[in-house]
């Protein structure tokens, strides 16, 4: 088994290609969606991560995102012979209602004591608080984008998807997509260098 | 990319019990109906 170091997808065992798996869950197969959530779990996962800096949230979205797609199954596209653009469209959509209930529930959370950490625990609970810290950090940093200008950058840039690959995730044109990282870059004031893999499209997008 | 204010933390594995929960939830909701519940609007 292979699995790719940027995005944690599992390469498949088999020949069961993602288009062959869209289309057995449009017939209404639970082995389908089964089969996707073990090629795309880990990819999700860090994607709902990089949206809402807390782990444990990120573990509640991944699971609704992948209800979410049994649920509109019959809407499901791929992009490029994959599914994942489709999954981060659910995932951005999810990430933002989980946040939204995050707040209350750290509010609520914060009247409670801390818990004890086991000391067994102790080095992966501190990782696990030191990576949601500088998440935050990242996230505080782009609060000053619009919501699509983000979803835009955390595709393109954090997930490497193409242009093409993020329209399709976002459920808007190409140039949509185009324009808001342009006029995302702009607001950072900051180069980010989008992947070489992203396409011809935006070899002239440059700002 | 390029820099550090906005750079993500390394991806990162799903812990191996928790893709056992959601297994099972997943099991269950294509079993039990055509996907059974209240949908919320994701797309």
């Amino acid at each position: 088994m292979r699995v790719d170091k940027e995005t944690l997808v599992t390469q498949p065992h088999t020949e069961e290609t993602d288009e062959a798996l869209v289309e057995a869950l449009h017939g209404g197969s639970g082995d389908a969606l089964t089969t996707l959530f073990d090629r795309y779990a880990d990819a999700v996962y860090t994607y709902c991560f990089r949206r809402t800096a807390s782990w444990s949230t990120a573990e509640d979205a991944s699971a609704t995102v992948f209800l979410e797609i049994w649920r509109g199954r019959s809407k499901v596209i791929t992009s490029g012979g994959s599914a994942l653009p489709w999954l981060y469209g659910v995932a951005n959509n999810v990430c933002r209602n989980a946040t939204r209930s995050s707040h209350r529930w750290t509010r609520a959370r914060s009247r409670l004591p801390l818990p004890q950490s086991e000391h067994d625990h102790a080095d992966s609970v501190a990782d696990r608080l030191d990576s949601e810290r500088q998440m935050a950090s990242v996230l505080a940093a782009l609060a000053g984008l619009s919501q699509p200008e983000q979803d835009v950058l955390a595709l393109v840039v954090w997930s490497a998807l193409s242009y093409d690959a993020a329209a399709t995730a976002l459920g808007v044109p190409v140039g949509t997509v185009r324009s808001r990282l342009a006029r995302a870059r702009r607001r950072l004031v900051i180069a980010v260098d989008v992947p070489a893999s992203s396409g011809p499209a935006q070899k002239d997008d440059h700002v | 990319m390029s820099d550090p204010r906005i750079t993500p933390p390394p991806p990162e594995r799903m812990p191996p019990a928790s893709k056992d929960r959601i297994r099972v939830e997943l099991r269950a909701a294509t079993h039990s109906s055509q996907g059974g519940g209240t949908p919320t609007r994701t797309r």
